[in-house]
């Protein structure tokens, strides 16, 4: 893999940076690659690979050695070799509308026979189950794959949430079980017993409820060196890493969750930034403003997020990726590790996605990070989804925390659209009024 | 307003029934408000969130609340982008604007989930006065066993929230009551659909009759139903018969009269008032509580039921076993669950030897293709 590409997809960030990356972060791609080529040769001998999502119990899988594939990392990775236009040219020809949800179609495309091998690593190997929620706009999307790939889904049911809890973070790691209700949690652990039982059928594997609770355990310590990490960035006078960097880092560390690799990369990366942090080194010298990215990664143009270091000083400092490792995956309490387990997915996609919910977080952690303004991505297809960061109670959000946003139209991974100049633009006049101001 | 619907139409069907179920169309919280003002425990049901048995055997009105797609949202646009289904910016905005200030409940289930969180939101932001209390009824259609035990507490839950509204608990008998007065409701709507079915009534007319159940008394409805269905003249309209398959849950006839003043003829549809009311009569056998709760589960209008056989179950079964001229797929702005179906629904409408057409939200567009398809099925009929 070439040096200087987004973790964990291939994407080239400006080559003028290339000397500032951490040493993990070579290690972090090199490792994902191999992983991937890893699984390739398992499933090429035998194994069953299980495509699901990013929102789902991985953890099991881990436990069980399973190899999996989260089905945003494959449109994340399809974005980034700037095949993703094909693919979704593909699926428009075969009859789905243009108005559904392009972020995790492209597995959809895939199945269908978009793409060339040669160009994505060998390309996405036939799974042999496909696990995703039922939710409204998912739970339909995840069969179509599965029809197309001709096997079986395993539909993970997902009781919704009574109530929308406005600061959930703040008690989420130890109150789950109170915060998000002992039924539906009872109801999760029992679909995912019946999903640990389809695996056990699939693979001829036993699963052990102690091989989970190891994988929980570290799953909660890695989370707790991206503790750290976000501290560091909240406070360090000039943030020691590049967003698209720390994105790819922490989810390439995130698809291997629970895994004894994972820890000691999320240690490795926690060292290296520290010593960043205590040798005053910044990202961009000329720190001047701090912004934060509200939304999916712009997966298709990952460049995007250094455009505005040289021109204003300006530097994305916060995304929700290391945030939601830290706040949303942390359950402290893995005595019964599937109930804790199933806590942490009762409700992830409403912490990331409910309006009372993902405004209020949004905009504490907009805070936190000293950030002067916040760029919120808004969908143009929220669909039953209820709402995105650029929606309007997030905006509402930040204007009563007294934080400027700007609301750019960008789907995070539709090559086809040429939004990206005019965002980038946009975002530049925005800034220049930020600065025009102070 | 002529009830038909349409001058073809007109002269096929009992014009007195159709007034009545037409007040009702037009003034659709009318019937809330009266039994309101009347000193009745009023609650609303969204999308058919909830069966109806139930709330009448806890001693309660159950009525049906639908959107209105014909006002601005100026309530709902302080929160909801226009990106989100119109259906439920209508919905929010009816909430918050105080329509719904005649209903004591209002429940809603797991499809109008969005219009329940930003109800929150807005009670939680101050941007509202103080709506009805919203009742979230969220089943799961999968039918793994674990799904059913949690469909039964959230049934109980329900069952104890009506309770504590009334003050009447739901025995047996109650629930026997309230099944019998559920049960004239479906005959009478099985029959009407059946007209529907033969070409004896145009669609828009159907639909409309069926869309105003739970919004006048279940004995008069069964009542103006009967009337409409024996004033129906035997002889179809000549016009190419369609199956109208939607991806949003439709309560009002702006679709039906779109495709049908483009020369077309919707004999079935799915959805509450098409599919919804052709379900078989909910017989007890064993206790009440389960008996209501299963036919619910079995027969409720779910577009996140799982697998896609059971999502589009009649769907499936229309395509394979009835004679169409062709089917209308209708995709409503800020869709993201059907239309992943909907590749599947064409080439099923290709091998029952149907053609079909997929029309999308925007008026202009509808219009144009629906007047295409019809010019196109005419001609196939023709030759």
């Amino acid at each position: 893999m070439t040096a200087g590409a987004l973790p964990g997809t291939g994407a080239p960030e400006p080559r003028a940076e290339r000397g500032r990356d951490l040493h993990c972060t070579n290690e972090i791609r090199a490792y994902q690659k191999r992983w991937f080529h890893q699984v390739r040769e398992r499933i090429d001998s035998g194994e069953h690979l299980i495509l699901t999502a990013a929102v789902a119990p991985h953890e099991i899988f881990e436990a069980m050695d399973l190899p999996y594939v989260a089905s945003e990392w494959w449109s994340g990775l399809v974005a980034s070799k700037r095949q993703s236009a094909a693919h979704l040219d593909l699926l428009r020809s075969r009859g789905y509308h243009d108005g559904l949800p392009r972020y995790s179609a492209i597995a959809l495309a895939t199945a269908l026979g978009a793409g060339t091998p040669e160009a994505l690593w060998g390309g996405l190997p036939r799974p042999s189950l496909v696990v995703d929620r039922m939710e409204p706009g998912v739970g339909t999307r995840a069969e179509a794959v599965a029809t197309a790939f001709d096997c079986p889904i395993y539909p993970l049911s997902v009781p919704t949430l009574q109530h929308q809890v406005g600061r959930w973070y703040e008690s989420s790691k130890w109150e789950w079980e109170q915060l998000y209700g002992g039924e539906r949690i009872n109801a999760i652990v029992e679909d995912y017993r019946s999903l640990i039982a389809t695996c056990e059928r699939l693979s001829g594997r036993k699963f052990e409820v102690d091989r989970l609770r190891e994988v929980m355990d570290r799953v909660n310590e890695q989370q707790q060196y991206f503790d750290k990490i976000r501290q560091m960035i909240r406070d360090a006078p000039r943030v020691p890493a590049s967003l698209p960097e720390i994105i790819g880092n922490v989810m390439t560390i995130q698809w291997h969750r629970g895994s004894p690799w994972a820890l000691s990369a999320a240690r490795t990366f926690h060292d290296e930034m520290a010593q960043r942090v205590a040798a005053g080194v910044g990202v961009c010298p000329d720190e001047r403003l701090r912004l934060s990215w509200g939304g999916v990664g712009l997966w298709k143009d990952t460049a995007f997020y250094r455009n505005f270091e040289r021109s204003h000083g300006a530097v994305f400092v916060q995304s929700m990726y290391l945030s939601i490792a830290v706040d949303g995956y942390i359950r402290y309490g893995t005595r019964d590790p599937l109930r804790a387990l199933a806590s942490r997915y009762a409700a992830m996609s409403a912490e990331l996605r409910a309006p009372g919910m993902v405004s209020t977080w949004l905009v504490a952690e907009a805070r936190a990070h000293r950030v002067d303004a916040a760029i919120l991505g808004r969908s143009s297809s929220p669909g039953q989804s209820g709402s995105t960061p650029g929606s309007t109670v997030t905006v509402n959000a930040f204007a009563e925390a007294g934080i400027p946003t700007l609301v750019l139209d960008m789907d995070p991974v539709d090559g086809r659209s040429a939004d990206a100049n005019r965002a980038a633009d946009e975002v530049a006049a925005f800034l220049d009024k930020l600065v025009a101001r102070s | 307003m002529m009830w038909a619907g349409s001058q073809e139409g007109a002269s096929h069907i009992d014009t007195r029934a159709g007034c009545e179920l037409d007040e009702a169309y037009r003034d659709r919280l009318r019937y809330a408000q009266q039994r309101h003002a009347s000193g009745d425990v009023v609650v609303g049901i969204v999308g058919g969130a909830a069966p109806t048995e139930l709330i009448r055997a806890c001693g309660a009105v159950p009525v049906t609340i639908t959107e209105d797609l014909r006002t601005s949202t100026p309530n709902a646009d302080q929160l909801m982008d226009s990106c989100l289904p119109a259906r439920s910016r209508a919905l929010v905005d009816a909430a918050l604007g105080g329509d719904w200030d005649c209903l004591d409940l209002v429940v809603l289930g797991a499809a109008d989930y969005v219009v329940y969180q930003f109800v929150e939101v807005a009670l939680r932001s101050g941007l509202a006065a103080l709506t009805p209390p919203l009742y979230l009824f969220d089943v799961i259609r999968h039918s793994k066993p674990f799904e059913v035990s949690l469909a039964r507490l959230r049934y109980k839950a329900l069952s104890d929230r009506l309770a504590a509204l009334t003050g009447v608990r739901p025995d047996r008998a109650r629930t026997v009551a309230a099944v019998h007065e559920g049960n004239e409701v479906r005959r009478a709507q099985r029959a009407l659909t059946q007209q529907r079915r033969s070409g004896a009534l145009p669609g828009g007319s159907a639909f409309r009759a069926l869309t105003v159940r739970g919004m006048m008394d279940d004995s008069a409805y069964v009542q103006q139903l009967t009337r409409l269905v024996d004033g129906c003249v035997a002889g179809a309209i000549p016009r190419p018969k369609v199956l109208l398959v939607s991806s949003s849950v439709h309560t009002h006839d702006v679709l039906h009269q779109q495709l049908e003043e483009a020369g077309l003829m919707i004999t079935a549809e799915d959805g509450p008032s098409g599919s919804g009311a052709v379900a078989p009569d909910l017989l007890i056998e064993g206790d009440h509580d389960t008996s209501v709760l299963s036919h619910f589960l079995a027969h409720g209008y779910d577009r996140n039921a799982f697998p896609f056989e059971r999502r589009h179950r009649w769907t499936l079964a229309e395509l394979a076993g009835h004679t169409y001229d062709g089917v209308v797929f209708h995709v409503t702005g800020g869709d993201d669950v059907f239309g992943w179906d909907l590749p599947r629904l064409r080439a099923a409408a290709d091998a029952g030897g149907i053609r079909s057409a997929v029309v999308v939200e925007a008026v202009d567009a509808i219009s144009a293709a629906s007047k295409r398809f019809a010019a196109e099925l005419t001609e196939g009929r023709a030759s």
